[in-house]
């Protein structure tokens, strides 16, 4: 059999032949838009919108699901388990059956057994209800039997070597699993020159890979997401400059800031402003300098705030003088819900509350709390009580409320070791977590206990170094000295507040805010009490003071010649003691001895 | 010995709360009871099976084990099965009434 068919067609039917010409791009025509002749040309017109249509929409789609069969189906039941011969219909038979039955040995023994059994159970039913709920008491409810613990979810080391450590972390907004950590050796000259100074971006879905790295020509020390745009970040460097990176765009920055306009010092806090354009931010560095900025226009600040609180100053005064005085920033805290307000720590241990729409720096630094002996490492509202704020510093914690400037609410003891950074729960809000220089972290209750943490974490052997609390609650990222940053999911404990925890937390604060205050009252009227007394008493306490220095000048004979008569007495009896001079210089001794000597005449005598 | 044997079930069901006893033997053919008929099949068809079961189990989870006795308390009875070699006893108890 022949299968094969030849199929023949000219060269000249399949039409001309395909030549490709590699050529640039030609501009066909250009219609440029005249400017000025708009308004002779058009005229805005309200917009109509009609739609039309002449026949039916239709659609076809091949893939349908699949039909569900439907089939009835049934049990007949009947009554059954007797033996063939005994008809159900005939109860007779049925009865006969039964009694034959119950004459049966077996059948007898196994009642008397059961019955028995079964009569205990009846018993303990009418005596006593074993499924009685005993815990119906609100009370017992309200109890938590969940006992607080973590885990720990995600271990992400510095991809670079040497590795650094970490400066600062931020999630990404709207409970995102992006975590971008930033990495710098803050030691003064003390970095290695050669260090990289990439940042990354993890994703907790697969945290043991970069999920993107951020290149940057200075360390970065602070990396912070955009509150709307989970692409856009902003970070302060190492230099003091400010950079915009578009993670959609490339690793490198968008915009860097001129050296020139920024800060001085390494950036050490950025943080974005919750404006209508989304785009500003503003950066406080140990230079003692807040500046605004503008992403969409970064090279220079917008404004600028030197932290100089000195009164009196002449206007002419240099920048440079100012800049000498001025309290240098370690910390900075903002909070979305009141967007104009600010509050800075700074490494003198001062804490300003800021307002920006202040014209001179007194009406935008409106209070200043002195808050540590030592810099503040940590600053912080409390997301549910805007009023009180959190400051770590001096190897302890302090809540203050901003009407008590004098000293804080509450505080913890002073640690062993150094905190280095402290926040609040984002959910919970009387629980905050402070980490350690030892590795640890802590987390508080205060409504729980004020003395020590609830819970004691060993994260990391090296010193940690930041930690930042996710919007969600329940996951913390801590970072150490030597580059790792952990993530903590902590349990439900930290996480859910309680129904009156709100109501019990408000009347905390309100209760130590008050005693406070009652204490400044009360020092400040013991305080004009004795300067008013000193002034009415001054022309008195010159002549107390002549009576007193003459009593000092009696007593003090007195007590000479008491003392030298008693010398005069042990000379004597030394000399007749014939004991050597040695215990005369300390008479103590000489009595000693004396004692020893009659304890021995005693022993003898007896 | 039979005097004896009704002289307890009758004592079982003068117990506060007792609704009934059914004695059920292996083919699940209710031999005594203080029921009606019908009830007394529904309930010795369907606890037959389920102690059958119930059994089966606890053997399963350890051969040397075997089940002693089964209650079930249900919203409105307590049902106390008794199981032996050839036999079920069923006790239907009302635990409210019981305690009331």
């Amino acid at each position: 059999m022949n299968t094969n068919y030849t199929y023949s067609k000219l060269r000249r039917e399949y039409g001309r032949q395909c030549s490709f010409v590699k050529s640039g791009p030609t501009v066909l025509a250009n219609v440029t838009p005249e400017p000025g002749t708009e308004e002779q040309l058009w005229s805005p017109e309200n917009p109509v919108d009609k739609s039309t249509n002449k026949g039916n929409d239709w659609s076809e789609h091949e893939a349908n699901t699949v039909r569900v069969e439907y089939a009835e189906r049934g049990i007949f039941h009947t009554e059954g388990g007797w033996p063939k011969d005994i008809n159900l219909d005939d109860p007779e038979q049925v009865v006969r059956f039964r009694k034959k039955a119950e004459k049966d040995e077996t059948y007898l023994q196994a009642v008397m057994q059961m019955s028995s059994l079964a009569e205990h159970y009846i018993n303990q039913n009418n005596s006593i209800d074993i499924y009685q709920s005993y815990f119906t008491d609100p009370s017992c409810q309200k109890m938590q039997t969940l006992a607080p613990s973590f885990r720990t979810v995600a271990v992400m080391s510095d991809p670079r070597e040497p590795t650094r450590p970490v400066q600062n972390i931020s999630w990404s907004p709207d409970q995102g699993t992006l975590v971008a950590v930033s990495y710098a050796d803050m030691r003064f000259q003390m970095a290695d020159p050669d260090t990289s100074c990439d940042s990354f971006i993890f994703d907790l879905e697969d945290s043991t890979a970069p999920y993107f790295a951020i290149e940057s020509p200075h360390p970065i020390v602070t990396l912070e997401f955009n509150h709307r745009d989970a692409q856009c970040l902003a970070g302060g460097l190492m230099s003091g400059q400010v950079a915009f990176w578009d993670i959609r765009k490339s690793s490198t920055n968008v915009a860097i800031s001129n050296i020139r306009d920024g800060h001085r010092d390494p950036v050490r806090s950025l943080h974005w402003i919750h404006s209508k354009t989304n785009t500003e931010f503003y950066t406080g560095s140990s230079d003692g300098q807040v500046m605004w900025w503008d992403a969409r226009k970064i090279t220079e600040p917008t404004e600028v705030l030197i932290l100089d609180l000195s009164k009196g100053e002449n206007v002419d005064e240099p920048e440079w003088t100012k800049w000498a005085r001025s309290h240098g920033v370690f910390c900075m805290d903002y909070d979305p819900s009141i967007p104009i307000r600010f509050m800075i720590g700074t490494e003198t241990g001062l804490v300003f509350n800021g307002n920006r729409k202040g014209k001179t720096v007194f009406e935008k630094i409106s209070s200043t709390y002195n808050c540590h002996y030592g810099p503040v490492y940590s600053v912080q509202r409390n997301p549910a009580f805007l009023k009180n704020f959190m400051t770590v510093g001096d190897w302890q914690v302090r809540i203050w409320s901003e009407d008590v400037k004098e000293s804080p609410i509450m505080w913890t003891k002073h640690h062993d070791v150094k905190l280095t950074d402290g926040a609040w729960s984002e959910s919970k809000p009387s629980v905050f977590y402070t980490t350690r220089a030892d590795g640890c972290l802590d987390g508080w209750d205060i409504l729980q206990k004020q003395k020590d943490p609830i819970l004691t974490v060993k994260v990391a052997d090296k010193g940690l170094n930041c930690i930042r609390c996710h919007e969600g609650g329940a996951l913390l990222a801590v970072g150490d000295d030597c580059g790792k940053t952990y993530v903590i999911k902590m349990n439900d404990w930290f996480v859910t507040a309680g129904k009156n925890d709100k109501a019990l937390l408000t009347a905390m604060f309100d209760r130590e805010t008050r005693r406070e205050k009652i204490i400044e009252a009360k020092q400040r009227e013991l305080k004009l009490k004795t300067k008013t007394s000193a002034k009415t008493d001054n022309a008195t306490t010159k002549d107390k003071h002549a009576q007193l220095v003459e009593t000092e000048i009696r007593m003090v004979q007195e007590a000479e010649k008491e003392f030298m008569e008693l010398i005069d007495m042990i000379k004597n009896q030394s000399s007749n003691d014939n004991d050597n001079t040695n215990e005369l210089e300390n008479p103590k001794e000489i009595d000693d001895s004396r004692n020893n000597e009659l304890n021995d005449q005693k022993i003898i005598d007896q | 010995m039979a005097s004896e044997v009704e002289d307890t079930l009758k004592r079982i069901q003068s117990h506060r709360g007792v609704i009934g006893t059914i004695v059920v033997n292996n083919e699940g053919i209710p031999i005594k009871s203080t029921l009606d008929n019908s009830t007394s099949v529904q309930y010795a068809g369907l606890i037959q099976q389920l102690a059958d079961k119930a059994r089966s189990v606890v053997r399963d989870l350890d051969p040397s084990n075997d089940l002693m006795f089964l209650r079930m308390r249900t919203k409105k009875h307590e049902i106390m099965v008794a199981p032996d070699k050839d036999f079920i006893m069923i006790v239907i108890q009302n635990p409210t009434e019981a305690q009331s």
